[in-house]
């Protein structure tokens, strides 16, 4: 620990030990159960519930001086939430950050998991919402810890089938849920389905904190997870007839961004560093450099 | 009465117990990786290896249970002192469980946890003399074992373990020493159904591997 490049008066990663201890006893029995919730202490972080606080105490209680940290936000590392959180561990720990996939030892994310296939000894901490995956068909934790304990899942099919009985397929198109290890239900968190399939027999070591409900569960390294569906209905993941206007990837998962006032649509890619590493094909650039379009400001200040 | 030796802990508490918690980190979501801990002082029976493990995780939370072998004064106020757990006579309600392997005669005294909250399963730390993902056993060399070993502790032979499941991309081939029947019953019979179980941690004088209740296991 360098305690010169931590702000002054805190604990290294800000929480305190006896607070890590537990988190990190939660860890431990996370990973030997996974899919279950292990309930913890959640404290109170420095930001309002919903932006990522059980993430944040996770990567708090696992982070080291060593680690290289690399934090996204829907697969970007330039948003809001991503550029706050990076801040914050490089303020409180004094950590190198990285915004390469490949180079980091310590990946938080929110809502995405990223495109280049994670290592070994590589860790991925999601923020999650709503740990639980069957809260919206049985609102009672007594009624659902129950329904995990007994291997009760009957009405997540239920849900499943509902949506082909309205919409003629599975209309869940995110935060889908898996059975781990062939015995826990789980919610990965609000990742898109185009995801679910990264998760099974991951190499890397999958953390998820939920920081209002108060629970932490894991995916070790090589675990199956498999997606919930049926024989005739099987899983399928999102595709694009499109492809990212910046890289030109088809493989990608990709953001729908609104061009102009006029409704013009272009996909780029979610995750920032992948694009990026791919880099820009020419002839895929439908935007012209020089001319910059105008936006609706520029309108309304012309007709001024 | 000669009053107990207070030992040195952690040099740096905040690093070292991270960096301990990682390696078990890693120990755990990777059964049958061996990996290396310490801490700068041991104590008659305690390993260094056991005594980080202890700073790391325990604290007045977490009630633990010493076997006999363990349950020594110099133990007792050095765990006191450092990690201030209370201290349980009853095994069934310990979280965490320090023994010799000798030491264990039925698996069904520790918590295995309620299907409702498996996680209160008991942490089981074993002290062996070796453990070892090699084929080649470097942990049993000439030299004999460090002093102030228990008779339980005496050489026996290394049990090789085939392990598979979540953690393990295909199969781990492990070597640990000084297991007995009891424990190898246990491993391979896995009496409770999942999630119910014990988490085992077996640590050797620097290195520690665990085998949670996910694993299965075969002896070669």
């Amino acid at each position: 620990m360098s305690a010169a490049t931590i702000r002054d008066g805190y604990n290294f990663a800000y929480l305190d030990e006896q607070t890590k201890r537990m988190i990190r006893r939660a860890l431990l029995k996370a990973v030997a159960i996974p899919g279950y919730q292990v309930p913890f202490g959640g404290r109170e972080m420095p930001m309002p519930y919903g932006w990522g606080t059980g993430g944040m105490q996770v990567t708090a209680a696992v982070i080291g001086a060593d680690d290289v940290l690399k934090v996204i936000d829907q697969g970007a590392d330039d948003t809001t939430n991503a550029v706050s959180i990076r801040a914050f561990f490089k303020d409180l720990t004094g950590v190198e950050t990285t915004e390469k996939t490949r180079e980091a030892s310590l990946i938080q994310t929110r809502h995405r998991i990223p495109e280049a296939a994670l290592q070994e000894d590589q860790i991925l901490v999601y923020q999650v919402p709503i740990p639980e995956p069957l809260r919206f068909i049985e609102p009672s934790e007594v009624e659902t810890r129950k329904m995990h304990a007994l291997e009760d899942y009957g009405v997540m099919h239920v849900k499943l089938y509902e949506d082909i009985a309205h919409f003629g397929h599975i209309a869940t198109t995110y935060a889908y849920p898996v059975m781990v290890n062939g015995r826990y239900i789980m919610d990965p968190s609000p990742i898109p389905k185009f995801d679910n399939p990264k998760m099974h027999q991951m190499p890397a070591l999958q953390l998820f904190g939920a920081g209002r409900e108060k629970r932490i569960y894991a995916i070790p390294p090589y675990t199956d997870v498999k997606s919930l569906d049926f024989e005739d209905h099987p899983f399928e993941i999102q595709q694009w007839d499109e492809s990212c206007a910046i890289c030109g990837s088809h493989e990608s998962f990709l953001d729908e961004v609104i061009m102009d006032d006029l409704g013009t649509r272009s996909f780029i890619c979610s995750d920032t560093d992948f694009c990026r590493e791919r880099g820009p094909i020419e002839e895929s650039i439908n935007m012209p450099v020089d001319t910059p379009i105008d936006t609706p400001i520029d309108i309304l200040r012309e007709t001024l | 009465m000669n009053a107990p030796k207070i030992i040195r802990g952690f040099a740096e508490p905040v690093r070292d117990s991270q960096q301990t918690f990682r390696q078990l980190l890693k120990a755990m979501s990777e059964p049958g990786s061996v990996v290396n801990l310490t801490s700068p002082d041991a104590l008659t029976h305690l390993y260094s290896s056991t005594f980080a493990v202890c700073q790391a995780l325990l604290d007045q939370q977490t009630p633990l249970w010493l076997s006999p072998e363990f349950n020594t004064a110099d133990i007792r106020h050095n765990l006191h002192f450092h990690s201030g757990m209370p201290i349980t006579d009853e095994p069934a309600k310990a979280l965490f469980a320090i023994a010799y392997p000798g030491e264990i005669t039925a698996m069904s005294e520790f918590s295995i946890g309620s299907c409702e909250y498996p996680e209160t399963g008991c942490t089981l730390i074993l002290q062996v003399n070796s453990v070892s993902s090699e084929l080649t056993v470097s942990g049993l060399s000439a030299k004999e074992p460090s002093s102030g070993l228990s008779p339980l502790m005496s050489k026996q032979a290394l049990t090789s373990l085939k392990l598979s499941g979540p953690g393990i991309a295909t199969e781990k081939l492990i070597h640990i020493s000084d297991l007995n029947d009891v424990l190898i019953n246990y491993l391979v019979e896995r009496p409770d159904s999942f999630p119910l179980g014990i988490d085992l941690v077996f640590v050797a004088e620097q290195s520690l591997v665990c085998i949670p209740r996910t694993t299965t296991v075969e002896v070669l």
